[in-house]
This record gives C-alpha cells, sequence and structure tokens, in this order.
C-alpha cells in the first residue's frame, strides 16, 4: 500500500506505507484517518529537500526491529550501530544535518534522530564553551562567579 | 538555524546521551539555556571512580534530583546522603554504621523505584530490633530486580532471607558475600519456613559455599523455584571449596529438587575436586552455560566431566574456562575436540588457554568428516598451531613474530617456492562452512621447535 505525504512547500512524494511508518506521527494519522487517504498526509514543518532525504533514511531502514523504548538507547552502555550506509548518509553539511534532526523530531522518526545526536554530539565533543558559543552564536549569560562554581564544582569529571 | 536544535529540550537532551561527564561538563558551562539538560545527564550516573575527586561530594547536594544511579564509596560523610534523592534507580550504600543506618532507611522510603541495591555491612552494627526495621525496609522495595548484600561477617539468621525473597518478588539476582551462617540466637527456637509465594529469582551468586553455610543457599533455593543461575564466587577468608562430600551429595540432590531450570554454572576461584564437579552438574541435567575462573581443576579434567555429563548434549551452550596465569594448557586438546564433536547446540567456546594441532585438527576431520557439530557457533575462542611458521599465511599470526624474517636463506627459499598452505586452507574449509562464526577469535601460532 502507498501513501503520500507533502513538504512543507508544497512537494509531493509518494512511498510505502511500512516506509513511512518509521514515523510515529505518520504512523499515528494512518490509523485515525484511515478512511481519509485521497489527500496527501501534510508535513508542515519539513521542505522537500529534507523530506526527500528522510525517505531515503526510512527507505533504506524499513526492515530494522523496531525500538520503542528510549531508555535502550542510553548511549554508553549500548551505544546503537552505526553501519556502513548510516556513516555515508552523514557525510552532509551541518546545516542539512541539523535540518534533518529537525525533521525527525518533528516526524518522530527515533532511529534517524539519534544518528543525528550522535552526528550533533560528536561536533560538541572536546570543545570548549567558547568554542561552542562561537559556532552556534551563542551568547553567554552566566556571571562570572556563577561560571566559577560551575567550573569548580565539574573538576571531577577531569578524571 | 544551528541554534534552533539546541532549543528544544528533547533534542538536547539527546545529545546528551552521547557525550562524556568531561564533554557535558563543557557543554553545562555554554550558557542558562544549555545549563539544565547537560547537568542533568551530566549527574544521572554517579560512578564509584568519581568520588576520588574530592569536588563531587559538596556538589552532590545540589544537583541530588537529577542523580538515577547513585554508587557510593565505603566511607562517605553521612550529610552526604542526607540530601534529598528522589529519582533513584540504583543505589550502592555506603557502609552501614549507627551514623547514616536512619539516612540509609529515609532513601529507601523515598525513592521506591530503586530497582538495584547493594548494601554493605558492618560488624558490630544492629541490635534484634534494628536488624528486624532493616530487613523491613528493604524488603519494601516492591521493584527490587538485583540485591547485593555484602555482610563483612554480619551474621544471617534462618528465615531471614527467605522472609526477604518471599516480600521481593521481582527480584532476579541476588548476591551474597561474607555473610556467614549464624545458628539461632540462644534460646529462640527455629520456625519451620513457610513459602507464601514462590519468587523470581534467577540468579544467586555467592561465596557461602562451605558446609557450615549450605543451608542458606538451600534455604534461598528452596523459595526460588524459577533459578536459573548459580554463581560461586571467591571468597576472601575461606577459599570456597567443593570436594566430593555425602554433604555436597545431599545438597546437589535437594539443590535439583527445589530448582527445576538450573542451567548455568559458574566459578570464580574455587578448590575443587573432579567428583565435586560432576555431583554439583548432577543439579543441572540441561546445562546450558558453564564458566571457570581461576579454579583448582585442569582444564581438562573439567572438559572430561562435562563431556560426561550426557543429559546436557543437546542444551550445552556456551563454555568458558579461564586462568589469569594465561600459561597455556596443552593437555586437554582431546577433550576439547571431542566437545567441539559431541555437543550439537554450540554458540560460544572460549578456550584462551588451550592449544590445538593444526595436524589433529585435519586427523579428525578426516576421521570424522567434521570437527564442528554445532551449526549455531558464533564464537571459538582458541589456539591452532601448525608445525612450523610457513603453515599458514604470516599475517595471521600475533604482530610479535612477524619481524622475525632473519635470515638471507630464508628469502631465497620463498621466492623459488611459493607456500600453497594446505594445512591453514584445510583448517578453515572447516570454519567457512560454519555460517553463524566470528573467525576473528580464533588465534593462529605455530611451533618453535
Amino acid at each position: 500500500m502507498k501513501v503520500t505525504l507533502e513538504s512543507s512547500d508544497g512537494q509531493v512524494f509518494t512511498v510505502d506505507k511500512e516506509v513511512a511508518e518509521l514515523s510515529v506521527i505518520i504512523k499515528e494519522m494512518l490509523v485515525i484517518e484511515q478512511a481519509n487517504q485521497d489527500h496527501p498526509i501534510p508535513l508542515l514543518n519539513v521542505g522537500a529537500v529534507e523530506l526527500a532525504k528522510v525517505i531515503e533514511y526510512c527507505e533504506h531502514h524499513r526492515n530494522d526491529p523496531t525500538i520503542d523504548d528510549d531508555e535502550d538507547y542510553d548511549s554508553r552502555k549500548k551505544p546503537i550501530e552505526m553501519d556502513d550506509w548510516d556513516k555515508q548518509f552523514t557525510i552532509v553539511n551541518k546545516e542539512m544535518m541539523f535540518e534533518l534532526i529537525l525533521a525527525a523530531n518533528s516526524m518522530q522518526v527515533k532511529p534517524l534522530l539519534h544518528l543525528g545526536c550522535r552526528y550533533a554530539a560528536d561536533i560538541v565533543k572536546r570543545m570548549s564553551p567558547t568554542e561552542i558559543r562561537d559556532l552556534f552564536q551563542i551568547d553567554d549569560d552566566f556571571t562570572p562567579e556563577e561560571q566559577d562554581k560551575i567550573e569548580w564544582e565539574k573538576q571531577w569529571t577531569k578524571l | 538555524m544551528a541554534k534552533a536544535i539546541f532549543e528544544i529540550p528533547e533534542i538536547v537532551l539527546n545529545i546528551a546521551k552521547y557525550l562524556s561527564p568531561a564533554d557535558l561538563a563543557q557543554a553545562c558551562r555554554v550558557s542558562r539555556s544549555w545549563f539544565v539538560p547537560f547537568v542533568s545527564q551530566l549527574w544521572r550516573s554517579i560512578q564509584l571512580d568519581q568520588w576520588i575527586d574530592g569536588n563531587l561530594a559538596p556538589a552532590l547536594p545540589r544537583y541530588s534530583a537529577f542523580v538515577r544511579e547513585l554508587r557510593c564509596p565505603r566511607y562517605i560523610e553521612p550529610e552526604v546522603l542526607g540530601a534529598q534523592f528522589e529519582q533513584l534507580t540504583l543505589f550502592r550504600a555506603p557502609l552501614l554504621d549507627n551514623t547514616n543506618i536512619d539516612i540509609f532507611k529515609q532513601i529507601l522510603r523515598e525513592n521506591p523505584n530503586i530497582n538495584s541495591l547493594w548494601v554493605v555491612f558492618d560488624r558490630p552494627l544492629f541490635t534484634a530490633n534494628e536488624r528486624d526495621e532493616f530487613f523491613e525496609s528493604v524488603a519494601g522495595m516492591s521493584k527490587l530486580r538485583s540485591l547485593h548484600f555484602s555482610g563483612l561477617g554480619f551474621p544471617v539468621y534462618p528465615g531471614e532471607l527467605a522472609h526477604l525473597l518471599n516480600k521481593l518478588t521481582w527480584l532476579k539476582t541476588l548476591v551474597l558475600e561474607e555473610c556467614y551462617y549464624s545458628r539461632l540466637p540462644r534460646g529462640t527456637e527455629p520456625t519451620a519456613l513457610t513459602i507464601e509465594q514462590s519468587g523470581h529469582l534467577r540468579s544467586l551468586s555467592t561465596d557461602c559455599f562451605r558446609e557450615d553455610t549450605l543451608d542458606i543457599i538451600l534455604e534461598i533455593t528452596q523459595c526460588s523455584p524459577q533459578l536459573e543461575q548459580l554463581v560461586m564466587l571467591e571468597a576472601t577468608v575461606y577459599r570456597t571449596n567443593i570436594m566430593m562430600s555425602p554433604r555436597l551429595e545431599w545438597f546437589a540432590e535437594k539443590l535439583h529438587s527445589y530448582c527445576q531450570h538450573l542451567d548455568q554454572l559458574k566459578f570464580h576461584a574455587c578448590d575443587l575436586d573432579q567428583n565435586g564437579l560432576a555431583c554439583l552438574l548432577s543439579a543441572f541435567p540441561k546445562l546450558r552455560k558453564f564458566e571457570f575462573t581461576d579454579c583448582s581443576m585442569k582444564h581438562g579434567e573439567i572438559l572430561a566431566q562435562i563431556i560426561q555429563h550426557e543429559s546436557c548434549r543437546d542444551s550445552f551452550e556456551e563454555i568458558s574456562l579461564q586462568n589469569s596465569s594465561s600459561r597455556m594448557d596443552p593437555t586437554c586438546a582431546d577433550e576439547v575436540f571431542l566437545l567441539l564433536r559431541k555437543f550439537t547446540k554450540l554458540k560460544k567456546v572460549s578456550l584462551t588457554q588451550c592449544k590445538l594441532l593444526a595436524l589433529d585438527f585435519v586427523r579428525s576431520q578426516e576421521e570424522f568428516g567434521y570437527v564442528l557439530a554445532s551449526r549455531d557457533l558464533q564464537v571459538l575462542s582458541i589456539t591452532i598451531t601448525g608445525p612450523n611458521k610457513k603453515w599458514a599465511p604470516p599475517e595471521v599470526f600475533p604482530e610479535k613474530y612477524t619481524p622475525i624474517r632473519d635470515d638471507a636463506e630464508d628469502e631465497d627459499h620463498d621466492l623459488i617456492q611459493v607456500p600453497d598452505y594446505h594445512l591453514y586452507n584445510a583448517v578453515m574449509e572447516e570454519f567457512e562452512r560454519q555460517p553463524k562464526l566470528d573467525r576473528s577469535a580464533i588465534r593462529f601460532d605455530y611451533s618453535w621447535f
């Protein structure tokens, strides 16, 4: 069975139902609107470029076992496996990847969301607070006293 | 744009899961909006070694609301524990004594979601009244799945553990260390054990394997019909000793009658003899996993006992034998071949100190048509030794050997003769027939003489 999806900029994509159902949101919509499938499902927060990429991801992972529980992703114990395809998939520019994280979040494609978050974590790894602020253009809104206190309290993490 | 993902708490929490404590500590200093999500992940799980830095303890009370897993060292100031914890799921308590027992009970009361608890007792603690209160507070933890008691000579009276198990019906794992069994206090009559409901205990680990403490194990197993795994731990005071005796025979018989599902047996640093092992195995007719670390038996003798234990032919899946001396044990090759040929359900075989000769391997192949009977084999950790260093391609040997390409005579030889590795190929052919086998754990070696 096929399902049609419409991106925020009006482009329509037709995919297999089981592929679209990797998105928790779409899966729920399909249950509710079972009778009414003449119209494409609108995805108001996802542009055509990102949607195409999300679909590409879902096509590749259509047969993966589903993981419902977020705790299963608790990374340091059990890192999710990233296969070669996933590694290739994440070779895009940062902006694209961040757009994909937002798309995965709004469509609730959990494995893609976690893949993206891992990518984002790799970017901030081993960066100082100043470097992170520069990269993402964030203002430091702590007072110097607060900064000192936090730094002192976190000494134990440097073991 | 990039900023946007860091403004959605769900996404930030997910990102935080992939960062180390040091990275989290940096990230939470970026800005106020970054602080809470990263700091909450940072304090989520406190490990033992993190207390070495003196700054952890004073800061803990400020962040206690985030802590889910709290592992304390033996000695910490009671004030540290006085903080408000509300979300604990794992609690490893410090050494319990008169100064902190009340705080301990309070933590248990306020954290009903604890599913893993580790308690170390101090010997002089506890009047009869305090004991009752202590056991009651542990028995009230209805979500407990894992409980670790370390006794330091704290006596356990008959009925106390059974009572606990009757209450903790979801407990799966129980570890009992250094609890010495005690006859009832003078003047008290022993009460017959009543089993109100049978527990779900699956795994029991203990060092209480001496004549006078076997009763504790029987008491626990009697109310744990679902028990699957028995682990004999290293004991600090007396070495765990499993030698054949009428009492051991009686014990194994009882054990089998209480627990019909036993299928995993593990030993760590125990003294055993062959008959003792055989006797204990009789309580595990459908043995599935067997582990043996630093014990006083030769690997060949252990394997011989397992092979003789015929009732487990169709259930046996995993075996691991190891000695920390890491010396090779060349004597058990015959038994290893028998094991591999007779047991058809083997999945993981870890015999890192066993050596098989490639020639014997091929001979066994020719004689029986195969070496490995199981089609489910996933891991085979073993060393295969050839007659000389030309028997297999040099890249399969451990790295330390490769630089030894010495004399010129050898070089000439190589030029003339392209080695065909027929022995190696014959061995590999057997492994390649295994659909699930990860060949990376197999080691190759050659004789030096």
